[in-house]
This record gives structure tokens, sequence and C-alpha cells, in this order.
């Protein structure tokens, strides 16, 4: 089902964010058009908690029941949150270098979204060269679950510590004007169809991969005998 | 910094806009292959049963 209606949904939400985004909200008082990147990299951001918070979810089901689909919904989300965190970093230096004209400043927020990064690449990397299927993926489980403890202190870094990063949406309250509000919920839903599309979409690869190694190796033994 | 004209920013809403229909369309011409690939799968499968 996903895989047929959700594409269609994503080409007019795109558009219809990228318009709100672009024409409809307003420029920002001090960053003038510069605060638009805000709203894809903030709907990256999201992309990228939400990634590894599936991760995290799929991780502890993995060691509780040890059944396969678990440890791939783990695996394929992980490697959705590398991608999302990858591109949340890249395009907060772009606006980091035309506010604070550097593009990396070595302050919490930006510390530990890399911190998050590094360590989802640590587990994609585990994944790679781990040996054995079994002790492998409870590895990668358990690297999953202790992980996910840098996503609320990326989140919380800019209140618990001196930073430069904007706090624009706290836990209760968001500190923009209500056009803005708009073009952001628009780009966090379609970054969040986008997400699950590809969710999806990587699974059955995965799935269908596994199904030509088991054909492979039936079609070996099969010559052998 | 002065805002940029309006003009500009609808052609860079225009630019934007065509690349994430590219993107979309890459990933459902991606999903169609995978669908081609798992009847194939299930023609094979069913053949070595016989």
């Amino acid at each position: 089902m996903v895989r047929r209606i959700f594409p269609w949904l994503l080409l007019p939400m795109g558009i219809t964010s990228l318009y709100l985004a672009f024409v409809v909200a307003p420029p920002e008082a001090t960053m003038a058009d510069r605060q638009r990147i805000m709203y894809f990299h903030v709907a990256s951001a999201w992309n990228a908690y939400l990634s590894f918070l599936v991760v995290f979810v799929a991780s502890i089901a993995y060691l509780r029941t040890g059944a396969r689909r678990w440890d791939r919904t783990a695996f394929c989300s992980a490697e959705l949150g590398v991608f999302f965190t990858s591109i949340a970093l890249v395009s907060g230096m772009v606006w980091g270098r035309s506010v604070w004209g550097k593009w990396w400043v070595w302050e919490p927020r930006l510390t530990t979204t890399l911190l998050l990064w590094f360590i989802y690449v640590g587990y994609l990397l585990l994944r790679a060269t781990g040996e054995g299927d079994e002790r492998r993926a409870r590895m990668a489980a358990g690297l999953g679950v202790i992980g996910f403890v840098d996503v609320p202190i990326v989140h919380m870094s800019v209140k618990w510590w001196n930073s430069y990063h904007p706090y624009v949406i706290g836990l209760t309250k968001v500190d923009m004007v209500p056009m803005m509000v708009v073009a952001l919920v628009a780009a966090v839903l379609t970054f969040t169809v986008f997400y699950v599309y590809m969710l999806d979409l990587r699974l059955h690869m995965e799935h269908l991969r596994e199904r030509t190694q088991i054909l492979k190796e039936n079609l070996l033994q099969g010559g052998m005998r | 910094m002065a805002p940029l004209p309006l003009s500009t920013l609808k052609w860079l809403f225009f630019g934007y806009a065509v690349i994430w229909a590219g993107i979309v369309l890459f990933l459902m011409n991606m999903g169609r292959r995978q669908e081609r690939l798992e009847r194939q799968l299930d023609d094979l499968e069913r053949s070595l049963k016989r």
C-alpha cells in the first residue's frame, strides 16, 4: 500500500512545502532569506530523531523476540537516520557559514549531533564487518539501544548548555510567526512521509536480497548433489 | 541583508520543485523494478519446486 500511494502523496506534498517555504513564508527579521533553509534543516533533524527512535524500538523488539524482521527494520532505519543526520549537518553548516561566518563551531548542539552521526556510522560499520549473523545482530541491537541516549541530549543541549544554536522549537512553545509554523509543519510532514516510503522501499529491497540469497544457496546445493 | 525579490524566490522554488519531482520519479521507478524482480523470484521459486 505504502509503495503505491505514497509517491503520489509525496509529489504534491513536496511541491506545496517548497512553495510555502520559498514564496509564502515571510523573510525572518534578522537573517532575512537565509533563514529559509531552516524548514528543511529542522525537517531533516526531526526525521533523524524518528529514524533512531525506530532503531531503538526495533532493537529492543529484536533482543526480546529474536525475530529477523526487527533486526532488518533497525538496520534499514539506521541507514536512513545517518542519511537525514548528514543532511541536517550539511544544511546546518551552510546556515552557520551565512549567519555566523563559520562553517563549524564546537558548540553543544553541533557537537552532540556530530557524535550522533558517528554513533550510527559505527552501527553501520559494525553491521558490515562483525562476524556471525546472530552475534552481529545482537551486538548491533545493543548499540541501537545505547546509541539512542544521545537523541534527547542533542535536543536538550541548547537548553542545558550555553549554545549559539537558535532554540525556536521547545517542548511546549514554538517561537515563530504563524506562516513560518505552517511552512515548517508542511516540511516536517513531507519529510516524514518520505522517510516512511524510503523505509518501506529499503525493507522490501532487503527482503528480496535475502530471498535471492536463499535461492542461490538452494541452487548451489542442488548442483553439487 | 536585504530580502530577495519575489521573482528570485519563485525561480528557487521552481528549481527545487523540479529536483524534488526527479527524486520522487526515481524512487517510483525503483519501486517498479523491485516489483518486477519479486515476480521473477516467484516464478523461479515455483519452477524449482516443480
